[in-house]
């Protein structure tokens, strides 16, 4: 199975590279950001059930947070830089919390580059501003479509400081899915069902891993339909 | 006074799916059109996911390596144990196919592509895809879509045999022929309800809400051309619409719920 930092490493590359192309200059050399090694285990962010969202929610864990794994300094991985569209109205903050300061409001439509993200937070450029915003209120998209300037490209690059994603999407050709008349002509493999069958976890075991990585089941109420 | 009699004889034969004769002889006394009401057991469904899952094997079996489909069956079992079916033989896996895709048969099988697994960032990511994929199992939507289709292709003849308790057959023509049951487009409301139910499970297990629609705008950022999201944008609505969705159900209330990077770390091959 590749390393995903390999494809990750390449659409940095990939990235940068176009940027450099829209400025005038390509080469095919080392990134100005090498890729970093893979992020280590994430902080946790404090506990927020039943309370607001406290600023700086990527400060560390509470006192006395014994059960909780050891925070460390790395946050789960950047996006690559991608262009989007804001959904709905939406308010750029300083911070990735609903309690900092509102930077600007975004219409919907507004065109943003996304950067980063912290939980339900993308981290964007719009016009020069750099700001965080609520994932659901943004889509991304292709590069290449909507998007912003090279100047935002660029300045969004250097955000990512080759963080950029262990784990992200690089868009190729050549490659042939899995076709629906390929699927309708299987016959059933018996060995790889078994197979997969073996490798079935047990509920004990499924608690054991959630206890030694501080996973707390939580209630929390089906959402209905919204209303159209 | 008859319509609750027959519900009730209904649930029984659920319940007592394989007793026999005493089966039959309720069967009997039922109006062949409200057997038409009377769902599968799980011991049917489960026979039909594990079919059509061993089909798409054969296609893209699993990838070679034990501790990854170990890791996911944790992490995939840890879920499921949060929704309304715990006690289903679930099982997961990653199978080889540079797709970016995942799937579900009814029983409890959830497979994921190696080609969306390493466009993951965080485990919280891979929950939500997971999470997905069992709301589907728990809402049984694909139960539902197979037993319509049988009925509209089969009609009483499928009742009939259903009562004749031909029941191996039956299973197999309600799956279709090979892995097509994962060519099938569900319902688009099938696809919302298990995005919401998805985000409410990762929720219960301790996860970010967030790592589903995180994923959704990966997917959003290749292109609609590319070969490796054909099949999925065949049987899914655009990310846009279920992005859409999901905040219109979610708002501003499951912010408390996010946690970022909770959990464990994403197991790397």
């Amino acid at each position: 199975m590749s390393a995903s930092s390999g494809i990750a490493a390449t659409f940095l590359r990939a990235s940068l590279c176009a940027v450099a192309a829209a400025l005038g200059a390509c080469s095919d050399e080392q990134p100005a950001h090498p890729p970093t090694p893979r992020a280590e285990a994430p902080a946790t962010a404090p506990e927020t059930q039943g309370g607001a969202p406290q600023d700086g929610a990527r400060a560390a864990r509470p006192p006395g947070d014994a059960t909780a794994p050891t925070p460390s300094t790395a946050r789960e991985p950047a996006l690559a830089p991608a262009p989007g569209t804001v959904l709905r109205e939406t308010e750029l903050k300083r911070e990735p919390s609903f309690d900092a300061p509102t930077l600007a409001r975004l219409p919907a439509g507004t065109r943003v580059i996304a950067a980063d993200r912290e939980g339900g937070w993308l981290r964007v450029i719009n016009d020069g501003r750099e700001g965080w915003v609520r994932l659901l209120h943004v889509s991304l998209q292709p590069p290449g479509t909507g998007g912003g300037s090279a100047q935002e490209l660029e300045s969004v690059a250097k955000l990512a400081t080759g963080r950029a994603g262990t784990g992200n999407i690089v868009s190729t050709t050549g490659i042939r899915g899995l076709r629906e008349e390929q699927l309708r002509a299987a016959a059933p493999n018996e060995g790889e069902v078994a197979r997969l069958e073996g490798y079935a976890a047990t509920p004990e075991a499924a608690n054991a891993y959630a206890r030694k990585h501080g996973l707390a089941r939580r209630d929390v109420a089906e959402l209905p339909a919204p209303k159209r | 006074m008859r319509a609750f009699l027959c519900l009730l004889l209904g649930l029984l034969l659920v319940g007592v799916a394989d007793a026999g004769s005493l089966r039959d002889k309720l069967l009997e006394k039922i109006p062949e059109s409200e057997r038409l009401l009377l769902g599968l057991s799980e011991e049917d469904e489960i026979r039909a996911g594990r079919q059509a899952t061993a089909s798409l094997l054969a296609v893209a079996p699993l990838v070679a390596d034990e501790a990854l489909q170990r890791y996911v069956n944790t992490v995939g079992r840890w879920i499921a144990m949060g929704s309304s079916r715990p006690d289903l033989p679930w099982r997961f896996g990653v199978i080889d196919s540079a797709d970016v895709n995942a799937f579900s048969a009814p029983g409890g099988y959830v497979l994921v592509t190696r080609g969306l697994y390493e466009s993951l960032g965080s485990e919280a990511e891979l929950a939500g895809v997971l999470a997905h994929e069992i709301a589907h199992v728990v809402e049984r939507h694909q139960v539902e879509l197979l037993r319509e289709t049988l009925l509209i292709e089969e009609g009483r003849e499928a009742v009939a045999k259903a009562v004749r308790g031909e029941r191996r057959d039956l299973v197999r023509r309600l799956i279709g022929t090979g892995a097509e049951l994962f060519a099938r487009r569900l319902d688009q409301d099938a696809e919302f309800e298990a995005d919401r139910l998805g985000v409410v499970l990762a929720a219960r297990a301790g996860y970010s809400p967030y790592g589903l629609p995180a994923v959704l705008q990966k997917i959003a950022t290749l292109a609609p051309a590319d070969d490796r999201v054909q099949l999925l944008y065949k049987t899914h609505p655009p990310p846009e619409a279920r992005l859409r969705r999901l905040d219109a159900a979610m708002g501003n209330a499951f912010d408390k719920y996010d946690r970022p990077g909770a959990g464990g770390k994403l197991y790397r091959p």
